[in-house]
């Protein structure tokens, strides 16, 4: 039996903007998604720690306070290291295009910016796994 | 299925649990074999159930009690359910967010689930995951369920402890709680109690408890306002109060055999529905059966003894049309 796919959306660091993280928690569970919402002020460790207990398929952050740089490499980081590699890291918030490409570079599978039509990030999760919306995992 | 997910698990890894509770979640036969390895762990630890309405306080109060175990130097571990949408299937699992305390704190364990719409699935996956909970040694688990009615009587199954949560809102009368609410407590939280009539809502909810016959127990009835602390710790005694009732004269046994059967009995019932209607000749004698009724020439209770009858000979020829099951695949 199949369980939908399970999404960590989480708001690291100091940032205190949350609607835009709400809508897409609430557009994924349209979508038939369970999202796990730790809310806001997490630390890089208390969010690896929430999807490691929740055994979450993928983690989104949403950033828009300018440290986006440093929160995407330590939750990166600390996902690799806590036996988390293989799963998505995707995000979103006010994030400059030249920062787009080198956190793809670095780990990140893919960034939102502001205005994206929540539609896509469905269709790109969905992609991420099977695309009946619904995810198998091998382990 | 990594082979050495038991051996991490052992080991005291976070992850190999998680996973653990995944395959569970998932159900089918590698979740029963999961159960079934841990199963002899199971036992150690003391659940407590924490039911209420949306909104009432739940995960608040739940954040409360596991920081006075914590304080205590006991590991905790919450299985907190959230409802699953009915309309897309999906959920927003928000119950983290109330549990902030508990970040960074390794000796917390939080699992959320969806309800997933299922009534009589429900209680059986929490109570499932509390197990892995259980088996990987944590000393307390809550078991935090939205009360909607039908489920509550089962928490009480699954948890040594039951706290009812109510909230004096505004026009509730005592009157108006279903009784199954009123029967499942044995603890009762009168939340959000800063509100005016909170006192008075309290005490008619004390009438109504003394007049509760069954049992030995008194169920207290504890003002709190969780989000400033307050009657915390009241909750935590009336708790353990109810747990020291529980050492006494063998009920805590008693419980636990109710509880096994209970959950020997709901396994069987769901496996013993699936192998009737599986069977092919039960399945045609169904058909011939509803068309007869919509032809107007059976009653809906004679159509189902027909059924019946047909049962009867499908046993009695030792399973002739049975489907064959996926263990009885691979056995041969």
């Amino acid at each position: 039996m199949k369980r939908p796919i399970k999404v960590l959306v989480a708001k690291p660091g100091l940032d205190g903007h949350d609607r835009g993280a709400k809508v897409v928690a609430n557009a994924l569970r349209d979508a038939g998604m369970e999202v796990i919402y730790t809310g806001l002020h997490q630390t890089p460790e208390m969010i690896v720690e929430a999807a490691v207990q929740e055994d979450t398929d993928v983690i989104a952050l949403s950033v828009l306070s300018g440290a986006h740089m440093t929160l995407f490499e330590r939750v990166r980081l600390l996902m690799d290291g806590q036996g988390l590699g293989d799963v998505p890291l995707i995000g979103g918030g006010i994030i400059p295009e030249a920062d787009v490409v080198k956190l793809k570079e670095n780990g990140v599978s893919e960034i939102f910016g502001p205005g994206t039509d929540t539609r896509d990030i469905i269709k790109y999760i969905r992609t991420l796994f099977k695309t009946d919306g619904s995810q198998e995992k091998a382990g | 299925m990594p082979s050495d997910y038991f051996e991490r698990f052992d080991a005291g890894e976070v992850l190999a649990a998680s996973r653990l509770m995944s395959v569970v979640e998932r159900g089918g036969d590698e979740a029963e074999a999961v159960l079934n390895a841990l199963f002899p762990r199971v036992g150690r630890a003391y659940r407590i159930g924490v039911t209420g309405l949306t909104g009432c306080g739940k995960s608040t109060l739940v954040n409360a009690l596991t920081q006075c175990y914590r304080r205590r130097d006991l590991t905790v571990g919450v299985v907190a359910e959230d409802p699953t949408s009915p309309f897309s299937g999906g959920a927003v699992l928000g119950d983290r967010v109330r549990m902030l305390d508990a970040g960074g704190d390794e000796g917390v364990f939080i699992r959320s689930i969806a309800s997933r719409g299922s009534e009589i699935g429900f209680s059986e996956r929490a109570t499932e995951l509390s197990d892995v909970l259980d088996a990987f040694g944590r000393d307390v688990i809550f078991l935090e369920t939205i009360g909607v009615g039908q489920l509550e009587h089962k928490i009480r199954f699954s948890a040594h402890t039951t706290v009812v949560v109510l909230t004096p809102d505004a026009g509730d009368e005592i009157q108006g709680l279903k009784a199954g609410l009123m029967e499942i407590g044995d603890v009762f939280v009168v939340n959000k109690s800063d509100r005016p009539n909170a006192s008075r809502f309290a005490d008619e909810l004390r009438s109504i408890l003394e007049l509760r016959t069954s049992g030995t127990w008194l169920a207290p009835v504890v003002a709190t306002v969780a989000t400033e602390d307050t009657g915390t710790d009241e909750l935590i005694d009336a708790v353990e109060r109810h747990r020291a009732h529980l050492g006494e004269e063998g009920r805590m046994e008693n419980k636990r055999a109710a509880s096994l059967r209970n959950r020997v009995v709901a396994i069987a019932e769901e496996k013993l529905k699936e192998l009737v209607w599986q069977n092919g000749r039960i399945q045609e004698s169904l058909q011939a059966a509803c068309e007869l009724v919509v032809a107007g020439e059976r009653s809906p209770y004679e159509a189902a003894r027909e059924i019946l009858k047909a049962l009867r000979a499908e046993l009695g020829s030792g399973g002739a049309g049975a489907a064959e099951t996926s263990s009885e695949k691979d056995s041969k």
